[in-house]
């Protein structure tokens, strides 16, 4: 008896606490700053290109496979207004099968790639499959119209490693080890 | 193990009733399921069907380089998701011989304890919804793991998967609040233990169902691979943190709580128990952990190649010793990779802990194992 | 094989407690950085194990962990030990061919042994003899091959993800006004093809120079030589025919889908209301909606592009809902199949056939009906 006594003492003690919940559509949790949401290209707003390169190198540590990407010439290298010899051309991600390991933006050599640490990348719910294979324009919208205002750029796993990332003379296409 | 009402049960001519419970069923906590073959209300054979949840997960690494394969490892055991990824981590290291920096140990260690505590929790509370308390110790444990997934989230940015720790350290380093805000946990959680505990401990309905029900003994559970708080409440002062030290655990000051009769009751005990002395760790290591230094190996390669040989790593996971063992043939993916789910040995003998109770207790008993299926299946 | 005595000059304190206990039993030491490891011929094994367990010595009470290994041409089975009394820790190895998998079963010496032996035999297709209930655990009955094996491939997901991206930029094509729709698809056909073809010649001169002995250094020079001539000749190749027109923006593409997209979802609201006007009932407001959408595509597929484009028919097709009458005739027919297999397995049963006999027996039964019903 008294042990059901303390229960029904310990109920009435916590039900007098402040409640913790959300009421989640019109209120929202605020995300960390390291939230990792899906991957999202970066813009590069100085040559107004992607910072991209396409060297694939994320497609190819990807576990679950879930990229594709190709690369071209690029046109702004010839005229002389980017440092890039290559840029990306194509680029898709396909959400369904992304497992947010964050993989991509440790290899990433350009610093091209960052998780999405908004809430617009959480919120991914779609009716058809095929509308979460997103192309490259719908990868860099978040970072080119200001959305993704302060992405988490430290993480580097691999940096840590003592690789050093190349970002001078960002040449594409090192394809080799 | 006969229960009162047994000798009844030859007083009428009777036909044996198969009950499925699951696949689908809130009481199998995932997909599993019990062909229980019944006498009214007594279980006379029990036979379980696992592999609902088997995707791969012990070929999938085989196929992929060292690092990708830490993210199978969170799809493991999801509730347990920072041991898990250690351990496959410890194997790497042991493989290569790797040392790893001391402030990565003791953000391991801190994440490591805390993710015990919340795979605990989660088990308090669904424990309490198969006794028939009906939801709210669910409520309050759940409340509680929310303020450590929180924290988890703060730390490595995801709630669930978090990929975290590496080969040789971990991923990146923790933010600058990282002492405040797991001292604001450990005062969070402790308080909810206690509430967790006054509402369930000395509650005489849960006595009364879980107490005596389905005892083992430590022979029994020796034998039958048991491992963790399963073992350790049938008597058994076995820890692979004190019996087997691996990273830190030989510098703090802990106890091992072991139960008596082996019993239901002091399976729950033991957790509870476990969960306190998990905050008492966190709280040393985050007296001693150093303010800075690295957190990463040195010299390691983008692609890790660890030299031909084989490793045996296995750790204390919240629900037993989780083990990986890895063939590596020195090319940069296991040759072979096995995880040995502690729920899968603690589910095993299963039958003959269920055989002889209620229909209503064999739920009980099955809670009681605290399984995860995806650990199971694999 | 040789005696735990010939190797090494620091043995752990185990092996010369076990060489003591089992003198007569010759094991192989392999050094792991955890667990000392031993080796034994599988005649012995049962011998051996048990003497772990029994032995006062030993007394390895505790069975952790028990792993299969494919080395192709041999398997391996793995005992993880724990003594409780002594605190040491062993690992067992013994070997098989692979084209004779069995070792005697160890699950009456350690309980905890039974699983994962059924779970072994399932992904190895080792044979434990001996063991009380050797099923699959894990996976159904009769898979007939052995997931774990080597010899087993992982699927391959490539082909899929491409078949995939085809369809979102079919899809895509097929929003955008005709003409460039069929450009791009073909433009990522021939990029494809295009990577082959260059992967082909990257492998080719690699292998080639493996075989001249060149060095890693030359080898990729020349590695990359052939990949340059290959260039070179496919932007000749390039040159004549024009190059494929380039495809309209892409924001275009996604805005018009968009507005479909809220488009369709009008006409279903619309119709949606209009069936409870009526007062239709669910299964019957469901047609009443699907009809509308019907009715809204052929428009739109109308209105979109009169000079008929090609890619948009098949996917129309392929997404028309099933009219009710089709629906009825699937359902008789695999209600028709299932009596065939119920029937057959049956049969099979009665004349006593085994798993795998009943199966084929079962398959003919239903091979005999898909005849029958091209006949009629």
């Amino acid at each position: 008896m008294l042990g059901i006594l303390k229960t029904i003492a310990a109920t009435f003690g916590i039900a007098a606490r402040k409640p913790v919940t959300v009421q989640y559509p019109t209120e929202r949790k605020q995300l960390p700053h390291r939230s990792r949401g899906f991957p999202t290209l970066l813009w590069d707003f100085e040559h107004d290109e992607p910072f991209c390169t396409g060297c694939q190198v994320c497609a190819r540590y990807c576990p679950t496979d879930c990229m594709t990407v190709t690369m071209k010439d690029n046109p702004k290298y010839a005229e002389g207004k980017s440092p890039r010899k290559k840029i990306v051309d194509t680029f898709y991600i396909d959400y369904a099968r992304c497992m947010r390991c964050d993989i991509c933006v440790e290899v990433c050599n350009f610093d091209a790639i960052v998780m999405d640490n908004t809430w617009r990348s959480v919120e991914m719910s779609r009716f058809d499959r095929q509308d979460l294979v997103m192309d490259l324009d719908a990868l860099l919208r978040p970072s080119k119209t200001g959305l993704l205002k302060n992405p988490f750029r430290d993480p580097m796993g691999v940096a840590h490693s003592g690789w050093v990332p190349k970002t001078e003379g960002a040449e594409g296409g090192s394809e080799e080890e | 193990m006969a229960r009162p009402g047994a000798e009844h049960r030859h007083d009428l001519e009777t036909i044996d009733l198969y009950i499925n419970v699951g696949p689908q069923h809130p009481a199998t906590h995932g997909v599993f399921r019990m062909i229980l073959t019944v006498n009214g209300e007594l279980v006379e054979d029990c036979e379980p069907v696992l592999g609902y949840m088997h995707r791969g997960n012990e070929k999938l690494p085989e196929n992929c380089d060292y690092r990708q394969a830490i993210g199978y490892h969170d799809r493991t055991d999801y509730l347990a998701q920072f041991n898990t990824e250690w351990t496959y981590c410890l194997a790497v290291e042991k493989l290569m011989g790797l040392e790893v920096p001391e402030r990565a140990e003791y953000i391991r260690v801190i994440l490591g304890e805390l993710n015990r505590v919340a795979s605990h929790l989660m088990w308090a509370g669904a424990f309490g919804t198969d006794v028939g308390f009906f939801g709210t110790p669910f409520m309050y444990a759940f409340r509680e793991r929310e303020v450590i997934q929180d924290f988890f989230e703060a730390v490595t940015g995801e709630r669930m998967m978090y990929n975290y720790f590496r080969p040789g350290g971990v991923a990146w380093d923790v933010p600058d609040d990282f002492q405040e805000h797991a001292r604001y946990v450990i005062d969070h959680v402790r308080r909810g233990i206690d509430d967790l505990d006054a509402l369930m401990t000395d509650n005489e309905v849960f006595l009364a169902r879980c107490r005596g029900l389905s005892p083992v003994t430590p022979e029994q559970a020796i034998n039958w691979g048991l491992s963790g708080p399963m073992l350790r409440a049938c008597g058994v002062k076995h820890d692979l943190r004190r019996a087997e030290p691996y990273s830190i655990y030989d510098r703090f000051d802990f106890e091992i709580p072991v139960g008596t009769e082996g019993d239901v009751y002091d399976r729950y005990l033991v957790r509870m128990e476990e969960m306190r002395q998990s905050l008492r760790i966190v709280e040393q290591a985050l007296k001693q952990m150093p303010k800075n230094g690295p957190i990463m190996a040195s010299g390691l390669k983008r692609v890790l190649r660890p030299p031909p040989g084989e490793v045996y790593a296995r750790t204390e996971s919240p629900r037993g010793e989780y083990g990986v063992y890895i063939v590596s043939r020195g090319g940069d993916k296991p040759w072979r990779h096995k995880v040995r789910g502690a729920s899968f040995c603690n589910l095993s003998p299963l039958r003959e802990m269920v055989v002889g109770n209620y229909v209503a207790d064999a739920i009980i008993i099955l809670g009681s194992i605290d399984i995860v299926l995806c650990e199971v299946d694999r | 094989m040789s005696d735990g005595t010939t190797t090494g000059q620091s043995l752990p304190p185990v092996l010369e407690r076990l060489r003591e206990a089992v003198p007569d039993i010759s094991f192989e030491y392999v050094p792991t950085p955890l667990d000392p490891a031993v080796v034994v011929s599988r005649d012995e094994l049962l011998r051996f194990m048990t003497a772990l367990k029994e032995d006062e010595r030993l007394a390895f009470d505790y069975l952790r962990c028990l792993s299969g290994v494919d080395y192709i041409d041999e398997l391996e089975v793995v005992y993880h030990l724990r003594s409780f009394r002594h605190g040491h820790t062993l690992a067992v190895k013994v070997k098989m061919p692979a084209d004779d998998p069995h070792v005697p079963s160890v699950a009456h010496i350690w309980r905890a042994a039974d699983w994962h032996e059924r779970e072994t035999w399932e992904m190895f297709g080792i044979v434990f003899e001996g063991h009380p209930d050797l099923r699959p655990l894990l996976t159904e009955e009769g898979l007939g091959y052995y997931p774990l094996r080597k010899s087993h491939p992982l699927a391959e997901i490539e082909d899929w993800q491409e078949s995939l991206l085809e369809r979102v930029e079919k899809l895509a094509a097929a929003a955008a006004p005709a003409g460039a729709p069929e450009a791009a698809v073909d433009e990522k056909a021939q990029k494809v093809a295009m990577a082959q073809k260059k992967a082909e010649v990257i492998k080719k001169a690699r292998e080639e120079a493996r075989a001249k002995g060149l060095p890693p250094e030359e080898e990729r020079k020349y590695v990359q030589e052939a990949i340059k001539r290959f260039e070179e000749e496919m932007a000749k190749e390039a040159a004549a025919p024009a190059p494929a027109a380039a495809r309209p923006a892409a924001g275009d593409e996604r805005a018009q889908k968009v507005a479909m997209a809220q488009k369709k979802a009008e006409v279903i609201k619309k119709a949606r209301e209009e069936a409870r006007a009526k007062g239709l009932s669910g299964e019957e407001e469901r047609q009443y909606v699907q009809q509308a959408v019907k009715r809204f595509e052929e428009e739109m597929a109308g209105a979109a592009a009169p000079p008929a484009p090609q890619p948009q028919r098949p996917a129309a097709e392929g997404k028309a809902p099933l009219s009710a009458a089709d629906k009825a005739a699937r359902i008789a027919l695999a209600q028709k199949k299932a009596e065939v297999i119920k029937k057959a397995r049956e049969e099979a049963r009665a004349k006593g056939l085994s798993g795998e006999e009943e199966r084929q027996y079962v398959q003919e039964a239903l091979r005999r009906l898909e005849q029958e019903g091209e006949g009629g």
